[in-house]
């Protein structure tokens, strides 16, 4: 008996359940019924994904629950891998969800406008997300807006169902239908705070275009597809693929990636990331961040590879370039911000774009030939969707944990949360141990994979090889040494030190649901880390499903990762082990001497003799990023503005000085901002043509029609 | 960088010969420093003439360092005080704390005529007092300002060598 | 009916049908324009019933009065009472004596005749094919019923009275509908009868525009509207 089937009604049952649960049960139950029906359906997600995984085929067609084209589902393990991974992020984010809902949290008014004095609140913030304190939602509302709103409720399960969805559609209908949806509903829980903050209607407003215009491109990329291979379902595009001329390929293969690389936040069409994951709220930003993202990827894989079958080698090239790209500036400009969930979006971007470069390495490889290097590649991507789905996931839902508890996402005002929400510190420290790419964290292990592919890469035959594949390697390792030092400054200048301001300052832990959600995720993390050679056979089935190789990447059965064709070995465990035996060696002999020479001395903090520092003294995540900002400066070309008022007497004595320094998305800056202008100016000129006349407005009309007849008349 | 080598082996040697070492016994609270001693200055409200001379005797013509005697940056580091000028009333807490905030024993040496009696500033309406009625002091080094081979031989005390 | 006698007679209704469209363009007095719509109305009924009594379809004679009644009389009457209101009670505007004439139009008839002229050639065009396809007395009549579609959407464009532009959108809607005689021999009359009553609708909707737009602008000039768009 195939699980994938009822698996799947369940997912589409508990959404419809789930959203009309959200819409109908009384606010105070509401949140407990949406969330179990989400929880319920990313489980039946897991199960879906999980039977896929093992290798259950599914295939239906429901010609009637949609006019015209009908559902056609189709589920194979590549499809199965993203369904698992979104089920299993749904699930814990709905039960964090639960919690993130309740009434509570520690900013409850009271709120001196005085003690909130940005402590460096310059740096690192941008131009368009101004100066708005982040006010809290749930504090403000009844429920009658906000994240318990009814709309936003009700809307969640659907989101979740439509996601999980998504790797199922077997058809250009299905999935762009189900796109659609996943895309609406994400929109409008991103928009679910707009009463709070002035800035969610402008990060909404950058999705909704954003998205949309992805959207277009898709639609058109996939029509041409279907149009060429003359049938809309997979199986009829996998089997026209083959015959359509270089050219169509190509430009169906740029149309989509275009639209997947921006739903997955890469450079240069990762606008709307950095804004809407910040503005939405925590959880929503965790099954964004975590799962939807992803999906993006799908999308690539399962286009570029599956229905395409495979391409030239400048496609592969495009998406290496796109995701060096987005790596590097993703980590740079999360370097740079002080929001914390700002950065943790830009590190969404820089981790996207890490496996889209693996991706578009095993594209190239697939070209060139060497299959087995092909599916490492693919393999090492794969697995680090999987490990950055947990660690993001748990990270979003930590930040909204100190979102929910202090009202601030501005790390500069935050601190000393380690000893008032130790929980939440200690998973946030997990999650980031996994984000920087050191052992023993989870995505260690796939950018060490992502690492061999490369290296073994280099053996690979042609010009493009010998190029692209050291900068790869490179960016990968100057991405993990700038994601050392984002989260060591997110952690530390976060959690350690002391409250830089009242709202820090009254955090209070949070309710036992959301600390389950984040500790569910925090255990997929270790097991991630621990045995990622778990995944290894359901890996392999995915591969070989995206039609990359058929041999197997990685030798399964054991509990290290063994390259099935290079001698390289890796036992996360044992390294684990040896790193927390080391590190309780050295502990043991720091104490030593210590111990010998007992004269110890209690004196006050050394404060060079002035009185007592300050939390406005302390090391701010601005200052922080100050030196990496020098380094960059050529590449982030940050904005400083010093403006000194002299008092009226005299020039030489100073009143006041001001300074401001904006490190804005240079990107954005130099690709958008013309772009945005030129059709602003467009739509300036256009406005001339609706003069508010009725026969101007006719004669288009007449103009229309008789022109469209001539056009006619011409043509027969 | 050619300039520079050049500068160095066209100037040469510059320090004085060390004079013969104190007759003095090094200090008792000293012995345990073993000959390495770390100094933090601290300027309690001088009037830099102290400081000038401090200079020069860590400078390349005295060359303080040679006795084993090396500046820090913060009491935390310091084995020895190194206070000059009459105590201000903003600086006499300050001047406790840095006392306070050094690794016992802590040895506080005070340089100038004010460090010891205020001298010229004695009785002004900022200064709280002299060094020595601020925190117990272990030698002084009278002089205004004290020459730096007077400063060099108090630090040769600490020092041993 | 012997063949010959239907085609002249399809030919002639017609044929007045067409030049009913060509006056209004060419006409001023908006009195005049009314009568010339009531005369139209006329002839797409007889349009209907010529087609009904060669084909012996009852039911097409049947809608044939219904849109004779509706478009040569309660129509034309719904416009003569507002365009009478307008020109007795029009209040403290009186004076405005142009109400019941159309001053000034944005084309002149001169050239709104040309374009009348180059719209019947482009509808004879456009409908050879579909001629073509069956080369009957009534779909060689075609044409005409596109003639006075583009011809009644001209007469929305060209004139600024808002009694003109309903006397334009009643051409267009005539034109639609002889052009659903012609091709098909008629809609289902439950069609009709919808499409009827819905242009009914229209017009008393206009009417009661047009009586507001007096009261507010004193006029009927459509391009006072400007003035309510949001620039």
């Amino acid at each position: 008996m195939n699980a994938v089937g009822p698996a799947l009604a369940a997912v589409g049952g508990l959404a419809v359940a789930g959203a009309l649960a959200g819409g109908l049960a009384p606010a105070r139950v509401r949140p407990l019924a949406a969330g179990l029906c989400t929880a319920g359906l990313g489980a039946a997600g897991v199960v879906a994904g999980a039977a896929a995984l093992g290798g259950a085929r599914y295939g239906v067609w429901l010609p009637g629950l949609l006019p015209l084209a009908g559902v056609r589902l189709a589920v194979d393990p590549l499809s199965g891998l993203f369904m698992a991974v979104t089920g299993a992020v749904t699930v814990a984010v709905a039960v964090y969800g639960v919690g993130y809902a309740s009434p509570g949290g520690g900013m409850h008014g009271g709120r001196g406008p005085g003690d909130e004095d940005a402590a460096g609140s310059a740096g690192g913030r941008h131009a368009g997300s101004d100066a708005h304190e982040p006010r809290d939602a749930l504090a403000a509302g009844g429920g009658d807006h906000g994240v318990r709103s009814r709309g936003a409720q009700a809307v969640g399960p659907v989101f979740a169902g439509a996601m999980v969805l998504v790797p199922a559609a077997g058809s250009v209908s299905t999935f762009l239908l189900l796109w659609e949806l996943m895309a609406l509903a994400s929109l409008l829980l991103v928009l679910a705070e707009h009463r709070e903050r002035p800035t969610v209607r402008s990060a909404g407003l950058w999705y909704a275009v954003m998205t949309h215009l992805g959207l277009v491109l898709l639609l058109v990329g996939l029509a041409l597809f279907a149009a060429r291979a003359g049938g809309e379902s997979f199986a009829a595009l996998r089997a026209g693929a083959g015959g359509m001329p270089a050219g169509v390929r190509g430009t169906v293969f740029v149309m989509t990636a275009l639209a997947f690389t921006s739903k997955a936040g890469l450079a240069p069409l990762h606008a709307w990331l950095p804004r809407a994951h910040p503005e939405a709220p925590s959880h929503v930003s965790a099954l964004m961040s975590a799962a939807m993202v992803n999906l993006g990827v799908y999308g690539l894989l399962r286009v570029g590879f599956d229905l395409l079958g495979g391409g030239p080698a400048w496609w592969w090239l495009l998406l290496m370039g796109a995701g060096a790209l987005s790596a590097v500036y993703g980590i740079l400009q999360a370097a740079m911000a002080s929001d914390l969930k700002r950065l943790l979006a830009y590190s969404t971007s820089e981790n996207l774009g890490l496996v889209v470069l693996g991706t578009g390495a095993a594209g190239l490889f697939r070209a060139a030939g060497d299959r087995p290097l092909a599916a490492l590649a693919l393999a090492a991507a794969l697995l680090h969707v999987v490990n950055h789905a947990a660690f993001k996931a748990l990270l979003f839902c930590a930040a909204g944990s100190v979102l929910r508890a202090t009202g601030l996402r501005d790390l500069d005002r935050l601190g000393g949360l380690r000893a008032r929400m130790p929980v939440t510190a200690g998973l946030f420290a997990l999650g980031a141990l996994g984000a920087v790419a050191l052992p023993p964290g989870n995505g260690f292990v796939s950018e060490w994979l992502l690492l061999q592919a490369l290296v073994h890469g280099l053996a690979v035959p042609g010009a493009a090889a010998a190029v692209v594949l050291p900068v790869a390697v490179a960016v990968i390792a100057l991405s993990a040494g700038l994601a050392a030092a984002v989260f060591v400054k997110a952690l530390g200048v976060g959690f350690f030190a002391r409250p830089r301001s009242a709202g820090a300052g009254r955090a209070v832990e949070s309710p036992p649901a959301m600390l389950a959600g984040m500790a569910l995720l925090a255990a997929c993390c270790a097991a991630l880390a621990l045995v990622p050679g778990a995944l290894g056979p359901a890996l392999t089935r995915a591969v070989r499903a995206a039609g990359v190789g058929t041999e197997k990447p990685l030798a399964d059965g054991e509990l290290g990762v063994h390259l099935a064709h290079t001698s390289a070995a890796l036992h996360p465990l044992w390294v684990a082990l040896a790193l927390v035996a080391g590190t309780a060696a050295v502990a043991g002999l720091a104490r030593l001497p210590a111990r010998r020479r007992a004269r110890r001395r209690d004196a006050r903090l050394w404060d060079c003799g002035g009185g007592a520092p300050t939390a406005r003294m302390a090391y701010t995540a601005t200052s922080f990023a100050e030196p990496l900002q020098r380094v960059f400066d050529d590449v982030l070309a940050p904005e400083q503005d010093v403006d000194v008022t002299p008092v009226r007497e005299s020039a030489y004595l100073v009143e006041r000085v001001r300074f401001q320094r904006l490190v804005p998305d240079r990107i954005e800056h130099r690709l958008y901002r013309p772009l945005l202008a030129a059709v602003s100016g467009l739509a300036d000129r256009a406005r001339g043509l609706g003069g508010g006349s009725v026969h101007l407005y006719l004669g288009y009309g007449l103009f229309g029609l008789v022109a469209v007849l001539a056009a006619l008349v011409v043509g027969w | 960088m050619g300039g520079l080598l050049r500068k160095i082996r066209g100037t040469g040697r510059v320090a004085e010969a060390a004079p013969p070492r104190p007759e003095a016994d090094p200090l008792p609270a000293a012995r345990e420093l073993g000959g390495s001693v770390q100094v933090r200055c601290v300027d309690a409200g001088s009037c830099n003439g102290c400081e000038i001379e401090i200079g020069n005797a860590f400078g390349p013509v005295y060359d303080a360092e040679r006795y084993g005697v090396r500046l820090v940056a913060s009491p935390r580091h310091a084995d020895v005080a190194l206070v000059t000028g009459p105590v201000t009333r903003n600086m006499a807490e300050p001047l406790r704390r840095t006392v306070a905030a050094m690794p016992q024993p802590a040895i506080v040496v005070a340089v100038g005529d004010c460090a010891l009696d205020c001298g010229e500033f004695a009785g002004g309406y900022g200064v709280e007092g002299s060094v020595v009625d601020m925190v117990s002091v272990d030698v002084s080094v009278p002089g205004c300002p004290p020459e730096p081979a007077a400063i060099v031989t108090a630090l040769r005390t600490l020092t041993g060598r | 009916m012997s063949h010959g006698v239907y085609a002249q007679l399809l030919d002639l209704a017609c044929g007045v049908f067409l030049l009913c469209a060509v006056v209004v363009l060419w006409r001023r007095e908006l009195a005049v324009v009314v009568r010339v719509l009531a005369v139209q109305g006329a002839a797409l009924a007889a349009i209907a019933a010529v087609l009904g009594g060669h084909e012996r379809r009852w039911g097409l004679l049947v809608v044939a009065a219904g849109v004779g009644v509706l478009r040569a009389g309660v129509l034309p009457y719904l416009l003569r009472r507002a365009l009478d209101v307008g020109a007795v009670g029009g209040g403290p505007y009186r004076e405005d004596v142009s109400e019941g004439r159309e001053t000034r139009p944005v084309v002149n008839v001169a050239a709104s005749l040309v374009v009348a002229a180059l719209l019947v050639l482009l509808a004879y065009a456009v409908a050879r094919p579909l001629v073509a396809l069956d080369p009957t007395p009534a779909t060689r009549a075609l044409p005409v019923g596109l003639s006075v579609v583009l011809i009644g959407f001209f007469a929305l464009v060209a004139r600024r009275r808002a009694l003109a532009q309903v006397v334009g959108f009643l051409v267009l809607d005539n034109g639609i509908t002889a052009t659903a005689f012609l091709a098909a021999s008629g809609v289902p009359p439950i069609v009709e009868l919808g499409v009827s009553f819905d242009v009914l609708l229209a017009v008393l909707v206009l009417y009661v525009l047009t009586a507001r737009m007096r009261a507010a602008f004193g006029g009927t000039d459509l391009d006072d509207l400007r003035e309510l768009s949001d620039r």
